[in-house]
């Protein structure tokens, strides 16, 4: 997780509490609180339940609309049951670095909407995930990123990729991961429980 | 107490609304003229509205915090940066912000921004210049420096810095890594941004050499063999100090 992300969710409680909403600020308050816990918890975890996973990407997601506003939507659709989400166990946080990826790279620097989707489904009896965004997609992020720093070196994706090896290595879970630039912008990661 | 006019570019809505309701509700005196949600309407409003000071994210799309100054030929107002991370804290220092606020924002830590803008806009223009100088002498090690090129601003890493050789009005800066970069700044002022980094060592009028990146010292020829492969001379009047220099290298 990304200490930027951190300071803003705490910037926009603050942003409440000085418009004195003292419902909205106890109600998000309570959010990062939970958001932080479980964050804390997992990570001492090999694997969770997706349904953990979820639940823990939807807080992040909530404190994410909070700082965008209006403009960002995000949607997180299954066709499992509940039951399969309960018994499928994944790395855990396994998504939340992509979705953070998504949102500073692909969504921050688009006008207008902002649409982050995750979509959970089963092909062939394997799971796929899919992260979807609807930003500048990975051509136009390179743009912005080589004129901001000369030698810009995607330190979250390379982190993320040597992750999934070890996750094949120590806890013998193949996951594939698939890029795929979408039309007419934006950028769509599909994971793939072989 | 003088009004202090201000503008807050933010790219969240929340963030800009929160700032101007602590400066309100502080009694700060500083009036907020507007707020903008990115670097080119910022730099329209500064032009336009003429403002002491702007308070500027730095994680913003398209354009970062960083990027405005390249926007300015002649900067005419202070900056206060307000942002959620401190990396960049140093960097901030070097495109002469007066100060910066961590958020989430401390009331004491604004105001404390706030005395620190009056004293400075009670000063003439001259003087601001030596007093960044001294804010970045002062603070800790520089481990980037912000270079401002045609189109914006590039970060360099003083660890990959060979030398820095000087052409009337210009410096060219030759790297460990990729190409040569011309900066319309003398060497002078690239000197008085390393001068309390003592990797540095001004060899010669027109050089500034970085000494972790020397990969051999001719004596007899009196110059060096960057690790990039460039040769750099050593005035003869530099020699003794220059090699008093290395000698501390060892010990």
């Amino acid at each position: 997780m990304n200490p930027h992300f951190v300071f803003n969710a705490l910037n926009s409680v603050q942003d409440l509490i000085l418009q004195k909403d003292i419902r909205n600020s106890n109600i998000y308050l309570g959010k990062f609180a939970d958001l932080m816990r479980q964050t804390l918890d997992y990570s001492q975890k090999n694997t969770i339940s997706l349904n953990q996973e979820l639940d823990t990407i939807k807080l992040y997601l909530e404190l994410e609309k909070l700082r965008f506003g209006e403009e960002f939507s995000f949607e997180i659709s299954s066709t499992l049951d509940a039951e399969e989400l309960q018994n499928k166990s994944i790395p855990s946080l396994l998504l939340q670095p992509y979705i953070e990826n998504a949102i500073k790279h692909g969504l921050l620097h688009k006008t207008g909407d902002k649409k982050l989707t995750i979509n959970i489904t089963k092909v062939n009896n394997k799971l796929q995930i899919a992260i979807l965004d609807n930003g500048i997609g990975r051509e136009q992020s390179k743009v912005i990123n080589a004129r901001r720093e000369q030698n810009h070196t995607s330190f979250a994706m390379k982190a993320n990729e040597q992750r999934l090896k070890l996750v094949k290595e120590s806890l013998d879970i193949d996951i594939s991961l698939e890029i795929i630039d979408l039309q007419p912008s934006g950028t769509k990661i599909q994971f793939t429980f072989n | 107490m003088k009004t202090i006019k201000a503008i807050i570019i933010d790219d969240e809505e929340g963030a800009r609304r929160l700032l101007k309701n602590a400066l309100e509700e502080h009694n700060t005196n500083v009036e907020v003229l507007q707020t903008c949600a990115n670097v080119p309407e910022g730099v329209l409003a500064i032009n336009q509205l003429e403002p002491d000071v702007v308070f500027l994210d730095i994680e913003m799309p398209m354009y970062s915090g960083l990027e405005l100054l390249g926007f300015f030929k002649e900067i005419s107002f202070e900056i206060i940066f307000v942002t959620a991370y401190n990396q960049y804290a140093v960097q901030a220092f070097e495109v002469s912000a007066i100060d910066y606020i961590l958020k989430p924002i401390r009331l004491d830590k604004l105001e404390s921004a706030i005395e620190k803008l009056r004293a400075r806009l009670a000063i003439p223009n001259m003087s601001k210049k030596l007093e960044t100088l001294k804010s970045n002498m002062s603070s800790d090690r520089i481990e980037k420096i912000a270079v401002p090129v045609s189109d914006g601003l590039i970060f360099i890493k003083v660890s990959e810095i060979c030398h820095i050789e000087a052409d009337g009005s210009y410096s060219t800066l030759s790297l460990l890594h990729g190409n040569d970069i011309l900066v319309s700044k003398k060497l002078k002022y690239f000197e008085a941004i390393l001068e309390d980094n003592t990797d540095f060592y001004r060899v010669h009028r027109s050089n500034l050499v970085n000494i972790q990146n020397i990969q051999k010292y001719n004596r007899h020829e009196s110059n060096v063999l960057m690790e990039n492969g460039s040769i750099v001379k050593v005035a003869r009047d530099n020699k003794a100090a220059f090699e008093k220099r290395l000698k501390a290298l060892h010990t």
